[in-house]
């Protein structure tokens, strides 16, 4: 009877539709407020139909929230791989070739400004100059050389070139760039490695480069033979920073097969001090050997009086599902502690948000519900933040907005 | 587990025929096969015993069967509107159980058009089989400049979403399901041994005669793993000459020809038969507000601007010759294929992502053999044996490095598609089918079909490498036996088993053996289930269908490539439970006749398979998620004599995602999305197609049509429902589509021509998110038709 009733009001609906050209979208829910603080960027749904919503919230330290009714819903628009500052979004569309500045007006993305740009095959790092300049790189579309985009953010004018004076690949290799990519003492510092291209392998050596601006020219080149990675791929993954006494480290967080036993290379952190050009050659901090697990593929923020927060893979492989987190103390490269208090969980890319010495760091815990899980430094306590409704696929960042 | 089930079923099934033998004991029966004066078999031929109560009817060979209660001489009547009833006394004795006759009617002329209205037609009669089953007579949009696409496209439950004009790719599906769910045939035989030029959007209507769509049950001999359905073009298989060519000419510089044909050697056997096609279409149709790039403004600025990098032409040739009506074979048919096709792609997956430079070319090519034997071991066994080779290669290039814009004008930059790469797909195939049925008693038929279908895959850039190294092969054993059981003239069953062997191989890889190695496992799986028919009038008929059915793994899915892409051995097939409950109602008042039908359909299906991605940029095929869909469907015929006819079809489906954890892991979190509606699927659509003709317009023998079509989709979401703010819920809008067509017939159908104008009001359409399809298109058609 039921499906009946549910045929006849099918029909009946259809039939009325023929005969009226009427525009109907349907009832849609209520607007939420406008202007949120935070933006919880979480994944949804089940295979094919997975989608991103941004989750807008004031407060990350208490409350609950959900996402029925308050996603915005950005999968047509954005992806996760977006560069924030100062409440807007800065994202490089590589299938449509535009660069563009977005904010989130009204429950939705709003289109500030778009502008043709090809430079780059992908995003592979960025780093601010200062509060108007924006600075990526990538390889070219062959990766036979490291390119970059200088964009003023205000107008989204656009100076792009090529890295001059790069080290040679050695025959059938590819350059590989990074996320760790910091600029330092008026000069830019990354790391490049070179992959085969029939096998994928890397050559078992990486090279820091400390590369002049604006002129992009490579200065100073610094090698290592204990790692081949350099710092995610992917750019807007934190796998780098400058402390306030200006030294930079980093984490060779993409790191792919490297011998022809089939082990992949290392995941170290390594330091460039300050006034210095090149890798200080006393400081390796090999985070397996330190924390008795593999970092993730890319997680390491300073959380200031010379800590940082690293997140860990739970199991070793590549197929992983499960994070923990440790604080270090980057001047002695050890580990201070584990995160225990938090439960091991998936997580997303840049699923951390460091302010004031606390780490707000979204877990999906797969429990049910899921928390803002608060890491203060300077009391060394953990704390359960935000609520958030579970069931999510992944908390893929947590970005200031305002 | 699944072994247990496999028994259980097959005991069952074993059970279920011996109780039918019991009841099928030995009457006297009388078969034979009915003709016309050329030889052509007919159907649906009225039989009947003067002065009993029971009678049958000639099937689609014009054969029958007719039990008689004792021996005796009786006089039968043979009568069929169109031709001339036909009486003969016929003798039984005590000791005959059986007797053959042979029967031939001759037409009455003054009746013909009658016979063409009131005959059951062989869609028809598919359609009062218990599977729940679309049959479409082709020869009825034979005038229309039309693909096979575009006509199932009109009944229920089907959705065919496209991404564009001419040879575009799209989406088919069937209640709901999609992609790899669904399987294509011609002739019983998979479409893809045909080459990847043979796809449902490029094949002119004129190829077929008839297509059948299997809605989540399919019979065992089409061998397959279907897990939402199959598709089955039927061609031309009369005995006789015929030659049907024909060519149409439309907007977009779209030209398309068909032409199949067929020559018989009377006095030898022997047979040639031929067909082929060819698509052009520049498809430059006009794409409404897209952005370009303004360079004195400094903006992107909205434009409507034609397609300029969406040319597409496709050949396919196909050639049998064979004897026919031999001691030792009905039929052996030696035939040669050949396909052929080029195609500018002109945007990703949304049209903000244009191409100007990529392009997929291949070509196809195919031998095979094909033989059939009937009445085999004292008329109870049928024999069919297909085998082919076949060959398909394909190359994607994209190697231009440039980046284009809707005005044609591009920047230097980066590969279109995002990977700079010549990709070549090498596929050579081997299948084999070999199909027996077997008549255990009157009414009992027991169908066997098993199928080999084995393809290697070859993938690689030859920018980079001139072969693939790690080849991946794929076989699938798929044997099927069907037991087909009429407990009467009412009622009639259809029981199934099959099972699915699955073999994989791959060179890989291997760091710890320090090269590649060669991995190798084999899977089996069972399927099972049944369709009834009860009639309980003659033109009122309930069904029900079920089975338990999957889609096997692919080779990639399993072993993945060794680097980026990682094997996941426990990988199970997508398997689903299917159910239909249908209904129909035929009825025939003088020249009104009527024919409506309703069914229901639900569809449990689990582990769709889907690549995972992990953080590190690694990724892996898992059964990630479920789906039921529930809904309900409904087409209603009426026609008038020749004069006038109407089908209205509406389909509703609820589908919902039944995945219950978070990545279907049931270590995790309930997922949000569980027991929501799935977005992104058409839920609500209709057709409604008007036709109104007259006989001998201007001269006798000539017909002139007009049509009037009409089709509608409901929006529905492109993400889920429930979550996303009122600003930022992106829908697909509505679709309302009205087309026309008028068609001059002359000479009994021999010279045709035809006027079509599609999307009538240009209304921007789209089946996809921000993928306009054309606007307003004018179609000239014109056909030669003898038989």
């Amino acid at each position: 009877m039921n499906k009946f009733c549910k045929f006849f009001f099918a029909a009946a609906y259809l039939a009325l539709s023929f005969t009226s050209c009427s525009s109907d979208d349907g009832a849609k829910p209520e607007d939420p407020e406008a202007g949120s603080e935070f933006a919880i960027w979480t994944q949804l749904g089940s295979w094919p139909n997975t989608s991103y919503y941004i989750l807008g919230v004031n407060n990350l330290n208490e409350g609950a929230v959900k996402l029925e009714g308050n996603g915005i819903d950005v999968t047509t628009k954005l992806n996760n791989s977006v560069i924030t500052r100062a409440g807007y979004y800065y994202f490089y569309n590589t299938a449509e070739g535009r660069f563009g500045k977005y904010q989130l007006v009204n429950g939705a993305v709003s289109t500030v400004r778009e502008v043709p740009l090809t430079n780059l095959a992908s995003l592979a790092g960025h780093t601010w100059i200062d509060d108007n300049t924006l600075v990526i790189i990538g390889a070219n579309a062959a990766a036979s050389a490291i390119n970059y985009s200088i964009i003023k953010v205000n107008d989204l004018d656009i100076t792009n070139g090529t890295v001059s004076g790069l080290p040679d690949r050695p025959d059938g290799h590819k350059y590989r760039v990074g996320g760790d990519i910091q600029y330092k003492d008026g000069k830019l510092f990354f790391s490049i490695a070179y992959q085969n291209t029939s096998d994928y392998q890397l050559y078992p050596r990486f090279n820091t480069l400390a590369v002049s601006y604006p002129a992009f020219s490579v200065t100073r080149v610094s090698t290592d033979t204990r790692t081949a990675g350099v710092g995610n791929t992917s750019g807007y993954f934190a796998t780098s920073f400058v402390d306030e006494k200006g030294d930079m480290y980093f984490l060779t967080s993409w790191n792919g097969v490297w011998k022809d036993d089939g082990t992949s290379s290392p995941k170290n952190i390594y330091r460039i001090k300050a006034g210095s050009d090149e890798l200080d050659a006393s400081y390796l901090l090999d985070v397996q050997a330190e924390l008795g697990h593999e970092a993730a593929a890319g997680l390491f923020m300073n959380l200031g009086n010379g800590k940082a927060i690293i997140k860990y893979q739970e199991a070793p492989g590549n197929s992983n599902t499960k994070f923990g987190y440790a604080i270090l103390n980057l001047t002695t490269g050890k580990e201070l502690r584990k995160l225990t208090e938090i439960p091991s969980g998936a997580s997303g890319e840049r699923n951390v948000y460091v302010e004031n010495g606390k780490a707000y760091i979204a877990v999906l815990s797969g429990q049910g519900t899921d928390y803002i899980w608060i890491y203060d430094s300077n009391t060394d306590k953990v704390t359960k933040g935000l609520q958030i409704q579970g069931g999510y696929t992944s908390f893929s960042r947590i970005d200031k907005l305002q | 587990m699944c072994i247990k089930k496999y028994l259980f079923s097959n005991i069952v099934i074993f059970c279920i025929l011996i109780i039918s033998f019991a009841q099928a004991q030995p009457k006297h029966t009388l078969s034979g096969k009915i003709s016309d004066l050329e030889g052509l078999p007919l159907e649906a031929v009225s039989i009947s015993v003067k002065g009993l109560s029971f009678g049958t009817q000639s099937d689609r060979k014009g054969e029958f069967n007719l039990q008689l209660p004792q021996a005796g001489t009786f006089i039968l009547v043979f009568s069929s509107i169109g031709y001339q009833s036909l009486e003969k006394s016929v003798s039984i004795g005590n000791g005959q159980s059986a007797r053959s006759l042979r029967i031939i009617l001759a037409a009455n002329t003054n009746a013909l058009e009658e016979a063409q209205v009131r005959g059951k037609s062989e869609t028809r009669q598919l359609k009062e089989q218990g599977f729940a089953v679309n049959a479409i007579d082709a020869r009825h949009f034979a005038n229309q400049s039309t693909d096979l696409g575009q006509v199932l496209n009109r009944t229920t439950g089907i959705k065919m979403r496209e991404q564009g004009g001419v040879g575009s790719d799209f989406d088919f599906s069937i209640s709901g399901l999609s992609g790899k769910s669904v399987k294509f045939f011609l002739d019983g035989i998979p479409l893809e041994v045909m080459g990847s030029a043979m796809n449902l959007n490029n094949i002119p209507v004129n190829i077929a005669e008839r297509i059948e769509v299997y809605k989540g049950v399919a019979p065992v001999s089409l061998g397959s793993d279907a897990l939402g359905g199959s598709v089955n073009i039927v061609t031309n298989k009369a005995p006789g000459n015929y030659l049907d060519i024909s060519h149409s000419y439309s907007s977009f510089q779209t030209n398309q020809s068909a032409l199949t044909g067929q020559y018989v050697f009377p006095s030898s056997g022997l047979v040639l038969k031929g067909s082929a096609f060819y698509n052009y279409s520049k498809n430059n149709y006009r794409m409404k507000d897209v952005e370009v790039w303004d360079a004195q403004q400094k903006l992107y600025v909205e434009r409507d601007l034609p397609r300029f990098h969406d040319r597409y032409r496709s050949v396919m040739a196909q050639a049998e010759i064979g004897l026919v009506n031999k001691p030792w074979a009905d039929i052996l048919f030696i035939g040669l294929g050949y396909t052929n096709y080029d195609k500018q792609v002109q945007t990703g997956v949304r049209q903000s992502i244009v191409y100007g430079a990529v392009t997929r070319d291949g070509d196809g090519r195919n031998i095979s053999m094909r033989y059939r034997k009937a009445n085999l071991f004292n008329n109870r066994l049928d024999l069919g044996l297909y085998a082919t080779y076949s060959k398909d290669n394909y190359v994607l290039a994209d190697t231009t490095l440039k980046r284009y814009s809707w005005d044609g004008t591009y920047t230097d930059g980066n590969p279109e598609t995002g990977s700079f790469r010549l990709t070549h797909v090498e596929r050579p195939r081997y299948f084999s089918r070999l199909n027996a049925n077997y008549l255990l008693a009157e009414g009992h038929n027991l169908n066997l079909n098993y199928s080999f279908d084995q393809v290697e895959n070859r993938t690689f850039n030859a920018l980079f490498e001139d072969e693939d190294t790690m080849p991946g092969k794929l076989g699938k054993h798929i044997l099927g036996l069907g037991y087909e059981q009429k407990l009467s003239e009412r009622w009639t069953n259809t029981f199934m088993g099959k099972y699915y062997g699955l073999t994989l191989n791959k060179k890989q890889n291997d760091y710890n053996a320090g090269g590649f190695v060669n991995v190798h496992s084999y899977q089996e799986y069972f399927g099972y289930g049944l369709a009834s028919v009860y009639k309980l009038w003659e033109n009122l008929g309930i069904k029900a269908s079920y089975e338990h059915t999957y889609r096997l793994q692919d080779v990639n899915e399993v072993y993945g490539d060794g680097y980026q892409l990682m094997n996941n051995l426990d990988l199970k097939p997508e398997s689903g439970d299917n159910i239909n409950l249908g209904a129909f109602y035929g009825q025939t008042f003088g020249k009104h006749e009527w024919f409506a039908e309703a069914s229901g359909f639900y569809r449990d299906a689990k582990g769709f398979i889907y690549v995972n991605q992990y953080d590190n940029n690694q990724m892996r095929y898992e059964n990630l998620s479920n789906v039921q869909i529930r809904g309900v469907e409904s087409e209603l015929r009426y026609r008038y004599s020749s004069l006038f006819s109407a089908v209205l079809n509406v389909t509703y489906q609820h589908a919902i995602d039944n995945t219950k954890y978070v990545k279907n892991d049931a270590s995790g979190a309930i997922s949000a999305t569980y027991k929501n509606k799935v977005p992104n699927q058409p839920w609500l659509f209709g057709n409604l197609d008007l036709s109104l003709g007259k006989n001998d317009v201007l001269t006798k023998g000539n017909r002139l049509q007009f049509n009037w079509m009409t089709y509608y989709t409901h929006w529905f979401y492109r993400s889920w429902e429930g979550f996303a703010t009122a600003n930022s819920l992106v829908t697909i809008p509505r679709q309302l589509v009205h087309s026309l067509l008028l068609a001059y017939s002359m000479e009994q159908g021999r010279y045709n021509l035809s006027l079509e104008c599609r999307n009538l009001t240009d209304e921007t359409l789209y089946d996809n998110f921000r993928l306009q399809k054309p606007g307003r298109a004018f179609y000239v058609k014109f056909r030669y038709f003898l038989k």
